[in-house]
């Protein structure tokens, strides 16, 4: 608690803007959304979605509540395969081999051991701090004590969470904060070191100060990782990413550059929601 | 602004009726707790001053003074041993397979029905069963075994539907979560929701063994002897392989046959040796109660 106090003093917004980067629609596609349809039973959820994910970028999600932004992140890690009579058409490609996410072909398994995800509303195991950033890691066979308090420590440092929780590694995950939880379960989604990480509206369940505290820890996760971050404020997407994908009835009405997309909309719509004429 | 109505006598009234159902809910808890404290005290009181090491260590006798129950207690440890060792593997692996594996179809519907009823099935039919198929069809004869299997097959719906149900009230976060991070379903189930689920799964284990160890009738169905002199095989022998398992085929009694017996007499003073042995009893029922929840307690303490 006592660094999120701190951090009450640094204002909420970015200084530097992150759209300053030149060229950023060149940069190497690291996943290809192509065609993409999806059907919860017979009730069709997304509509022909199709757009590139750009390899080191944030990409933000926005449009109203039920667009389908949460199920078009689930469908990059086949979450949607965990319940029975959901159907996917098209291909979500992940680059650089071309492997295509959603074929029936491709076991579910591979996705989600490159692909990292953290939910709208943090889900810590029941377990120790500890032993949650090392699940990953445990899932995919290591033992190696040194290894994993390397690379738990690793994690929670990058998602800055180390200095709060190092003493007490071993506590219960379920006594930190909201704001540690959902840290925490950032941290726990970059241990395995996943070449994309989603992010579901990981701060509507936070207060401003550790919704601050995520939004700087995306930018610099930036640097390393390809991430997807869902949102419903659009401040929040006009701060953290590059590329922007506005969703409403789950078709995907218009994708570009943030800049763009925030200052010289192509669509009526996207105009109308981002200056708050609905949604 | 309307004038709103006053408030206060609605709230007055919902006092009311909260209160009025507590102290009912208490009059009737009470009124079971003094019934229940009642007939335990009643056998304490009848049963302490047969309490003593004899009582543990002689075979039974026509001579009240003289008889015992170590042919039964070592009975009921040996039964119990068979029927955890059966029961709780096979109940709690069925009922991980019917909540995480299986895919809803007809057959999974009709085993999922079978188990569901098969916990309201009176145990005497049990006993039948097992006398048909485990004594003359299997040729297993009147044997620790055959008691051991028929007990695990009693409270198999137990412990399934309580290992179903402690799944089920897992958060969906949880599986979603070691899902999204690349778990398979294997170790989604043993690393992440056995361990969250064990507080349920474990009262579930403790309800039917703790239902097992008191069932007569099926006991008695197999023919467990109401009267015997002799013990068991050891399972501990002197020469290699050091293990033995013939007291798996031996005959047996157990404590509630014993009791039964023992009731059934005329003389008093075999009713208090009754009562003694259902002290027993009802301490060893406790006993793994208390096992229970103090591993719940525990587990519990890492959830926070
Ligand atoms: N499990 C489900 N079964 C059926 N329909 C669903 C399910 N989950 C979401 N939906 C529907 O799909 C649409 C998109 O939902 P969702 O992706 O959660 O929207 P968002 O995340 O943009 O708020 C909504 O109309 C919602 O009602
Ligand atoms: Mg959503």
């Amino acid at each position: 608690m006592k660094a999120d106090a701190a951090l009450a003093t640094t204002p909420a917004v970015r200084r530097d803007s992150p759209h300053a980067e030149p060229a950023a629609a060149t940069r190497p596609v690291k996943a290809r959304v192509e065609r993409l349809s999806f059907w919860y039973g017979s009730k069709q959820a997304l509509f022909d979605i199709t757009m590139p994910i750009h390899e080191r970028c944030v990409t933000a999600l926005i449009g109203p509540s039920g667009c389908g932004k949460s199920t078009f992140l689930r469908c990059f890690n086949r979450m949607h395969d965990l319940y029975p009579n959901n159907r996917y058409a098209g291909h979500i490609w992940l680059e650089p081999e071309g492997i295509d996410i959603i074929s029936p072909k491709t076991d579910p398994m591979v996705p989600r051991l490159r692909i990292g995800m953290v939910f709208q509303k943090p889900n810590p195991f029941p377990k120790s701090i500890y032993e949650n950033v090392a699940a990953g890691l445990r899932i995919r066979g290591v033992r190696n004590r040194a290894i994993l308090d390397e690379q738990v420590e690793k994690s929670l440092r990058r998602a800055a969470l180390w200095d709060e929780v190092k003493d007490r590694l071993h506590a219960s995950a379920f006594d930190l904060s909201g704001g540690q939880q959902q840290r925490l379960c950032i941290a726990r989604a970059l241990a395995p070191e996943p070449e994309v990480l989603l992010l579901d509206e990981p701060t509507s369940a936070l207060d401003p100060i550790a919704t601050a505290h995520i939004e700087e820890l995306v930018d610099e996760l930036r640097e390393s990782y390809t991430i997807v971050i869902v949102t419903h404020n659009m401040q929040q997407a006009a701060r953290v990413s590059q590329f922007t994908g506005f969703f409403h009835l789950g078709k995907l009405i218009e994708f570009g550059e943030t800049e763009q997309i925030f200052t010289t909309p192509r669509e009526s719509m996207t105009q109308d929601y981002i200056t708050g004429r609905f949604g | 602004m309307h004038p709103s109505p006053d408030p206060l006598p609605r709230i007055r009234a919902a006092r009311r009726r909260d209160l009025l159902f507590a102290t009912a809910a208490l009059v009737v808890l009470f009124i079971a707790s003094l019934v229940l404290f009642g007939l335990i005290l009643d056998l304490v009181v009848r049963g302490a001053p047969h309490l003593d090491a004899d009582f543990f260590t002689n075979y039974p006798s026509r001579r009240p003074s003289r008889a015992g129950i170590l042919p039964a207690w070592v009975g009921t440890t040996l039964v119990m041993l068979v029927v955890a060792v059966l029961a709780i593997p096979l109940g709690v692996g069925a009922g991980i397979y019917l909540e995480e594996y299986a895919r809803r179809n007809w057959l999974n519907d009709v085993i999922e029905i079978n188990i569901t009823n098969l916990a309201g099935v009176p145990s005497i039919i049990y006993g039948l069963l097992a006398l048909g198929l485990f004594v003359h069809g299997v040729g297993l004869g009147e044997s620790i075994l055959t008691a051991g299997l028929t007990l695990a097959l009693l409270i198999l719906p137990i412990i399934v539907v309580a290992t179903r149900e402690a799944l089920r009230a897992l958060p969906r976060e949880m599986r979603e979560g070691a899902f999204a991070l690349g778990a398979d379903r294997w170790q989604t189930v043993a690393l992440f929701l056995l361990p969250a689920a064990r507080p349920g799964i474990l009262t579930g284990i403790i309800v039917g063994l703790s239902r097992a160890i008191g069932e007569t009738a099926p006991v008695i169905t197999i023919g467990a002897l109401t009267f015997i002199a002799f013990l068991p095989p050891p399972p501990i022998t002197a020469e290699f392989p050091w293990i033995s398992f013939d007291w798996l085929w031996s005959p047996f009694t157990v404590l509630p046959i014993q009791m039964f017996n023992w009731t059934s007499r005329p003389q008093p003073a075999f009713h208090e040796l009754a009562a003694a042995a259902g002290v027993v009893l009802l301490v060893m029922t406790l006993a793994m109660n208390a096992l229970a929840i103090y591993v719940r307690y525990r587990a519990r303490r890492l959830l926070g």
